[in-house]
């Protein structure tokens, strides 16, 4: 049983994968602490993605023959543990999509409460409804949890997706570009929405290539670049000289 | 010279296309007995169904059960009617009595009732499954639901093809309930005037025990296979809008011969034991 750092949230050894005939790989691990902010960004945006879903437990790494290739979240393996504890840690981990992704057939309340009705069934579902409603309220989206996503807004849509992933009170979210055709408003509620989602605990993993908006929230940088990873501590408050 | 080497050279291209062909065949084959034993093991050995995916069984009873009533029993009180009818051009008054009731009992109840309902079940049910599905893998609603640590097929496959076994067992009875309505009707129309409870008694007098344990298996059997069959296709969508007619498609043509061949085994079967 290998001692685990208590400020560790994810370890990934030996990171390995390939996109678009690009293959990236990292010989040194590197690890994810708790409550910090990560931004992953660098000119391959797919790849970048790809780093983010990796992480997150959708696709697994590729590692070459005879290389091993361990994301681990808490010292377990997100990719080869058993089913019943993968879904035991996806519980504590939640995604918020580019495009705002939302299952089309189920109504907008009923996608939001997706995730938490599937893992916690004995949940408070008056809490949980007026938390949606004052986060409605925050984030200027009207009442529209009786309609479909198709008939909603793609903006709005967006900004659901940053309320579904809060109810799960996620240790760890992982954003796929959270600024996306969002106008100026929005963008600062967001990130003052994902700055409160950090203080009350959650580590942040942010895909984007807008460093100068969501600097507060983010700790270190992480570039991938052909080839390899290359990692940027963020310390000062002006760090112009960083952003891509 | 040269007319035999192309010749050589088609024939080698025509068995390599062929070889990949069948390869291909048993890759799916092979695919399609892992996802079978998967769900089979899934649904009997860790049983217990989460809340969210009782609601997704729950709406696809009313959707396959509920919803294809009026079909079914339009459907039942014809086919009756027209057994009834051509009994009558056949034999002539021959056919008044128990050779009536027996054909009743022998060709609608135990044969076309699970035929015709696994048949809407397939058109109504099967395609709209694997559509769903299909559209699902598109737009990457399964990844979705993968980041969300929810299975597929927890929430997705394993409600719907109980919901279709459950559904067709119900719709099952309820066809044969129509059946024997229309054939009271019917009866009395073409033959001499007859009581229902002497209609229903000569009915009963021609079934078996095994026309009550037989019509279940088949249900289950059938229920099972064509909720494989449409899920499996549906998931087999990868990328394009337009895998997803094509995958309904085979739906379609693999849940019919499914249930034709399962029908006719387990009625050999049925007579031999």
């Amino acid at each position: 049983m290998e001692n685990i750092d208590q400020n560790i949230l994810m370890d990934i050894r030996h990171l390995q994968m390939t996109f678009d005939n690009i293959e990236i790989s990292s010989d040194s691990n590197f690890s994810i602490q708790k409550q910090k902010g990560y931004l992953i960004t660098g000119p391959y945006d797919s790849a970048n993605v790809r780093l983010l879903s990796i992480l997150g437990g959708i696709f697994p790494p590729e590692p070459a023959p005879g290389c091993k290739c361990n994301i681990l979240y808490k010292g377990t393996d997100l990719y080869t543990s058993k089913e019943k504890t993968i879904k035991e840690i996806k519980k504590h981990i939640a995604f918020i999509f580019c495009e705002g992704a939302m299952i089309s057939n189920l109504s907008i309340i009923e996608n939001l409460l997706l995730p938490v009705s599937y893992h916690f069934p004995n949940y408070d579902r008056t809490l949980v409804l007026d938390k949606i409603k004052d986060d409605l309220k925050y984030l200027n989206i009207p009442d529209i949890l009786d309609k479909r996503p198709a008939e909603i807004s793609f903006y709005d849509r967006k900004k659901l997706s940053f309320i579904r992933a809060a109810l799960m009170n996620p240790e760890l979210v992982l954003v796929d570009k959270p600024f996306f055709n969002l106008d100026d408003y929005d963008r600062d509620k967001t990130v003052l929405y994902l700055d409160k989602l950090k203080k009350n605990g959650s580590t942040l993993i942010i895909v984007s290539h807008y460093l100068s908006i969501i600097k507060p929230l983010i700790d270190e940088k992480i570039i991938l670049e052909k080839g390899n990873l290359v990692f940027q501590k963020l310390t000062g408050l002006n760090e112009e000289s960083n952003e891509l | 010279m040269k007319n035999k080497k192309n010749g050589i050279q088609s024939q080698t291209s025509m068995l390599s296309l062929l070889g990949n062909k069948t390869l291909g065949r048993i890759k799916n084959a092979v695919e399609f007995y892992l996802f079978s034993t998967t769900i089979l093991l899934r649904t009997f050995l860790f049983g217990r169904l989460k809340k969210a995916s009782l609601k997704v069984l729950f709406r696809q009873i009313m959707f396959t059960g509920y919803d294809a009533l009026p079909v079914i029993g339009f459907i039942a009180l014809g086919t009756s009617a027209l057994t009834i009818l051509e009994l009558n051009q056949l034999v002539g008054p021959l056919g008044e009595g128990p050779l009536a009731f027996e054909l009743l009992v022998v060709i609608v109840i135990r044969q076309l009732s699970i035929f015709f309902t696994a048949f809407v079940l397939i058109a109504r049910s099967g395609t709209a499954i694997s559509t769903e599905l299909g559209n699902m893998t598109v737009n990457k609603e399964i990844d979705l639901l993968y980041s969300f640590g929810i299975s597929p097929f927890e929430y997705l496959v394993i409600p719907r093809i109980l919901g279709l076994v459950v559904a067709l067992c119900t719709l099952i009875l309820y066809f044969n309930f129509f059946a024997l309505v229309g054939g009271f009707v019917f009866y009395n129309l073409v033959y001499s005037k007859i009581g229902l409870q002497e209609f229903l008694l000569q009915v009963i007098s021609q079934l078996s025990l095994s026309d009550f344990i037989l019509p279940i298996i088949k249900a289950v059997l059938l229920g099972f296979s064509i909720g494989l069959i449409s899920c499996y296709h549906g998931l087999k969508v990868q990328t394009a809008s337009t895998e997803v007619p094509q995958r309904t498609i085979k739906t379609v043509v693999y849940s019919v011969v499914a249930v034709i061949v399962m029908n006719i085994v387990v009625t050999i079967l049925s007579y031999m034991f």
